[in-house]
């Protein structure tokens, strides 16, 4: 075994047959990660055995729910800190470091715990060991001399003299014959690298048995692995040699700076445990010894794996004595599970196995490729024909077998080998071409050109000025999905049915034709006729007499969530339970579903015309749909006396033209607004459709057609003029179910906003964390070190740019979601104000 | 007796591609005492036409397949509605067939008989079919948003594959079968 200790200006690193042990500069972060997982959980185990509750609290908390007699005296206290960030490095940060942390948090909890840290000879996951509260006793077994002797000399700075601590029992040793009477709470595999099967049995599943063997059932054991980035396959070997001991593995992997200079990759531990060891018990680990480079609340997160990852690791064998497997692992990476056709030449290169540890991949490689470009730059029939050229000197046997041979590389080296092998290329070219011609003529077979069609409400208001019909999107094929247009029956009183298929609850509609008569009823409150307010009292009677019964409505078709095609071709808005709106011939009705018609209200006629794109779009969406259909009955129409499926794709093309006509008729009916009707809604007004909104004196206000407003103040509707009238309880009604039905969506959208906020939150706290870490990097090791950026490897100065540009994101979509919250409890204050109003008026 | 004669018949059998011919000549040629290197030779030969009997025929195979390919790849480029079903019909299940047919017909090993070659024909034209009737069938229905959950549909598709994949090898075999043998040079 050779052991060098090199010495540089900021610290000092270990060696040992080449491998590197510990960098000074990181290796805090290798021993905490080590040790303090493993003690912790042990400790935890201790006090709170699994199967009690550990959840919710960190290692203080729990520390200090312990009773005062449990807790031994300790020689000194010093206030726990859960977590730090990176101390300075060099000599002078590790010394101020010591200087922090030598007055040693000895708070000690109920249990005691007994320590065996096999190989660790340097002293250092000694050292982690030591400072940790309620260690009583730590044997350390290592086998080289020469490394205790660093430990106790040149390293003894560096350890905190952990050696010499009364508490530790240092035995010259091999691991492997270690016994003891007494179990351990805590094991610590600390050894190094294996270059042979026989260190490689440290690694295996008879080792990691007599580590069973010394464990108490709830002691915790942690082994250091290899890398799963560098060696995947060793790695999960490890893991499956610790599993076939009858351990619970818990692996997770840590990137160590130094390690991934020298190219070893992330590095991985692996708990373990006699008793089930789960990932949640990670989530919740805190350190109760300050950290120096090590966040002991974050290593679970190395400790989630692929499933792809963990899928691969059912193939590979454990490491046995009687089996070892864990060196040609090591050495040949992916050499396990290799099945399939023969492999090509890069592939075979790539199959030699490499037998000596000082042999690189490389070295190998070069040398086959050498080998293969030989075989390969040989002509072969052109060897023949030379060799026929000579034939005169040859025998006639042997001239008889190269004029076989001739025969064969000409016919079997020619354009193809086989009948199947030729069939299998030109189906594939058949597919190929076929594609190209539906690439050519999309029509026919493929739909491009989707933008989405959402089934998102409208917007907050219900059917605001800026709300966004979803449909406006291109058409597209493939969204009819749901079965309402396959049954004989589509829309009427098995309820309407939307774009994607999907049938809606019935709803009937009564209302009296907008256009009846040209005039509006408020109920009791008198009559609105034309656009004017008043009429005399006879002109109200004459026209209410006028007025046909109502009738009633079914919705055939939902174009959006609220905006419903009727089975006549109207086109109607839902507001509320109770109040509706008609868009008809350009203009807009709010409707009473009780009291008819309430009041013309203004039109914008961008909003008409956004409604007219929804409805054409979802027009050309039947109309694609119906065209595919049709396709395929072209292909299997003459199957349908034999599948159900064909008949009913057959009465889905019948009700997919039928939607087809309903829709041109309602996108005619709609009509357009006189050109030039646009409205402007008052700033921080809360709307509650189009042309209704709450101002902030809590008033309701209504834009009227030509451009003059109503008020419903209290009991009165005041018009244009400021003539007061007595508000229609129709209309009062309308207006509190159109409150409600807002409110309740207000309530979601602000439980949205708090989830938002929240997550936005944590996002940021999250990555202030990564920033700080990415700039300890760069100004440790310069911008240019690379380091893990989510699954990338970048600069640490890209890794700091990144992550504050992602800080100012987040920060902009938390203050946009703050103010969007603001902006709805103002809005659902008003309501409040209105609705109250309202009742108070009902009640009077 | 005199070996010669039959041993020159043997080779212009082979010459020919008839292999059954050959090795009567060459079994006569043995009974007679031919030489046996030339009849080692022979032998080699038969054995050689024999192994490569079936690849005789394998670039009229792709010729054949290549004008299928092509035709199909016409025809794809509307729906069969598109063709009007009656045109649509006739192209895919006579004419390509057929042409399919006749290419494998002229390429046809002279000892093929005509239920060797129906059976080449059918098992051409029917692949042939199969692949684009398969390809379209499945393309159009994943269009059909609501044949995701019709469990019929994978049943529909076999049964109209199948349906149209034996229409087409069936022209493609008779075609192949019934045109004129080719002489034996």
């Amino acid at each position: 075994m050779s052991t060098i200790l090199t010495k540089r200006g900021d610290g000092v690193a270990l060696f040992i047959d080449g491998y590197l042990q510990f960098d000074s500069r990181d290796e805090a972060l290798y021993h905490e990660s080590l040790a303090l997982p493993a003690l912790e959980l042990a400790r935890r185990r201790l006090s709170y055995p699994p199967g009690t509750s550990m959840e919710g609290g960190t290692g203080i908390r729990q520390t200090q729910n312990l009773k005062s007699t449990d807790i031994q005296s300790a020689s000194e206290h010093v206030e726990l800190q859960t977590y730090t960030t990176p101390l300075p490095r060099g000599e002078a940060g590790e010394s101020a470091n010591r200087e922090r942390l030598e007055p040693q948090a000895l708070e000690k909890c109920s249990g005691q715990l007994r320590i065996l840290i096999c190989g660790g000879g340097d002293g250092l996951a000694l050292r982690e060991c030591l400072r940790f509260p309620g260690v009583t006793h730590v044997d350390l077994v290592d086998l080289s001399e020469e490394v205790l002797s660093l430990a106790r000399n040149e390293l003894a700075d560096l350890n905190d003299h952990s050696l010499e601590d009364k508490r530790v029992k240092v035995h010259l040793a091999n691991a492997w014959d270690w016994q003891s009477e007494e179990p351990y709470d805590v094991v610590l595999c600390d050894f190094t690298f294996p270059s042979s099967d026989e260190e490689a049995k440290l690694l295996s599943k008879e080792w990691f048995s007599k580590v069973h063997g010394l464990l108490t059932p709830n002691g915790v054991a942690c082994i250091n692995a290899v890398s799963p980035q560098k060696t995947p396959e060793a790695f999960w070997c490890v893991v499956n040699s610790i599993r076939a001991a009858r351990m619970n593995p818990l692996p997770m992997r840590i990137c160590i700076p130094s390690f991934r200079e020298l190219g070893y990759g992330v590095w991985g531990f692996v708990l373990a445990s006699p008793n089930p060891l789960r990932l949640s018990e990670l989530r919740v680990l805190e350190s109760p010894v300050e950290t120096r480079q090590a966040d002991i609340s974050k290593l679970w997160r190395g400790a989630r794996f692929a499933r792809a990852e963990r899928l691969k690791a059912r193939s590979i064998p454990p490491n046995t004595c009687n089996a070892p497997v864990l060196m040609q692992l090591l050495l040949n990476p992916e050499s396990v599970g290799q099945e399939g056709p023969l492999p090509d030449i890069e592939d075979l290169i790539n199959a030699i196995p490499i037998q000596h540890p000082s042999h690189t991949r490389e070295m190998i490689q070069t040398l086959a490729e050498q080998v293969a470009g030989t075989l390969k730059s040989i002509d072969l029939r052109r060897l023949v024909d030379e060799i026929l050229a000579l034939g005169h000197r040859l025998s006639d046997r042997l001239r008889f077998e190269i004029e076989k041979l001739k025969e064969f590389l000409r016919t079997n080296f020619s354009l193809g080998s086989s009948w199947r092998e030729w069939s299998t290329k030109l189906f594939a070219t058949l597919i190929i071409v076929l594609t190209l011609a539906n690439s050519l003529a999309p029509e026919n077979a493929f739909a491009k050109g989707h933008a989405g069609l959402g089934h998102s409400s409208m917007s907050r208001g219900s059917f605001s000025r800026t709300g966004e019909f979803s449909h406006v999107a291109a058409p597209q094929v493939g969204t009819v999905t749901g079965t309402g247009f396959r049954s004989s029956t589509f829309g009427g009183r098995n309820g309407p049915v939307d774009i994607y298929g999907y049938r809606y609850a019935p709803r009937v509609y009564s209302y009296i034709d907008p256009y009846y008569g040209g005039g509006y009823y408020y109920g009791n409150g008198g009559y609105y006729g034309g656009y004017g307010y008043g009429g005399s009292q006879n002109q109200q009677q004459q026209q209410q007499q006028q007025q046909p019964p109502m009738q009633s409505h079914d919705p055939a078709f939902v174009a959006d969530d609220d905006m419903m095609v009727m089975d006549n071709g109207d086109v109607v808005v839902t507001l509320s339970d109770d109040a509706f709106l008609v868009a008809k011939k350009g203009t807009m009705t709010l409707m009473s579903q009780k009291a008819g018609p309430l009041m013309p209200v203004a039109t914008d006629s961008a909003m008409f015309q956004r409604m007219s794109l929804s409805l054409e779009g979802q027009r050309l969406t039947a109309q694609l749909e119906a065209k595919s259909r049709e396709e395929w009955l072209q292909w299997t129409g003459w199957t349908a006396s034999m599948f159900s499926s064909v008949r009913e794709d057959r009465l889905e093309v019948k009700n997919l033209k039928e939607l087809q006509t309903r829709l041109e008729t309602a996108i005619s009916g709609m009509g357009a607004p006189a050109s030039g009707a646009a409205i402007t809604p008052d700033k921080d007004a809360t709307e509650l459709f189009v042309g209704a909104y709450i101002l902030n004196n809590n008033t309701v206000v209504f834009d009227q057609p030509d451009g003059k407003r109503l008020t419903l103040n209290g009991d009165n509707l005041i018009d244009a003029t400021g003539a007061t009238h007595k508000a229609p309880t129709a209309l009062k009604q309308a207006v509190v179910s159109i409150i409600n039905k807002l409110a309740k969506e207000i309530n979601g959208d602000m439980a949205s906003y708090d989830s938002d906020i929240r997550q936005d939150q944590s996002d940021l706290n999250s990555s202030h964390s990564d920033l700080q870490q990415y700039q300890y990097y760069a100004s440790t090791y310069g911008g240019g070190y690379q380091v893990d950026y989510g699954t990338d490897e970048i600069s640490a100065d890209d890794a700091v740019s990144r992550t504050q540009a992602d800080i100012d994101s987040l920060t902009k979509d938390s203050d946009e979601a703050l103010g969007a919250k603001t902006k709805a409890q103002q809005d659902l204050v008003r309501m409040q104000t209105v609705l109250k109003d309202i009742s108070d008026w009902s009640t009077t | 007796m005199d070996p010669e004669p039959d041993i020159l018949k043997a080779r212009q059998a082979l010459d020919q591609g008839l292999i059954s011919s050959a090795k009567q000549h060459l079994t006569a040629a043995k009974m007679e005492g031919a030489d046996p290197q030339a009849l080692r030779e022979l032998e080699w030969k038969v054995q050689y036409a024999e192994q490569h009997k079936h690849s005789h025929s394998h670039k009229f195979t792709v010729i054949a397949l290549a004008v299928a390919a092509v035709g199909y790849f016409v025809l794809s480029f509307q729906s069969p509605g598109q063709w009007t079903q009656i045109g649509w019909g006739i192209i895919a299940f006579l004419i390509i067939p057929a042409i399919q047919g006749v290419i494998l017909a002229l390429g046809a090993h002279p000892e093929y008989d005509r239920t060797q070659r129906f059976k080449n024909g059918l098992g051409l034209g029917a692949a042939m079919m199969a692949a684009y009737t398969l390809f379209n069938l499945l393309i159009v229905s994943s269009k059909i948003g609501t044949h995701k959950t019709e469990p019929d549909v994978p049943t529909v598709v076999l049964l109209v594959t199948a349906v149209y994949s034996l229409a087409a090898g069936l022209v493609c075999g008779l075609v192949s079968a019934m045109f004129p043998k080719k002489e034996a040079a």
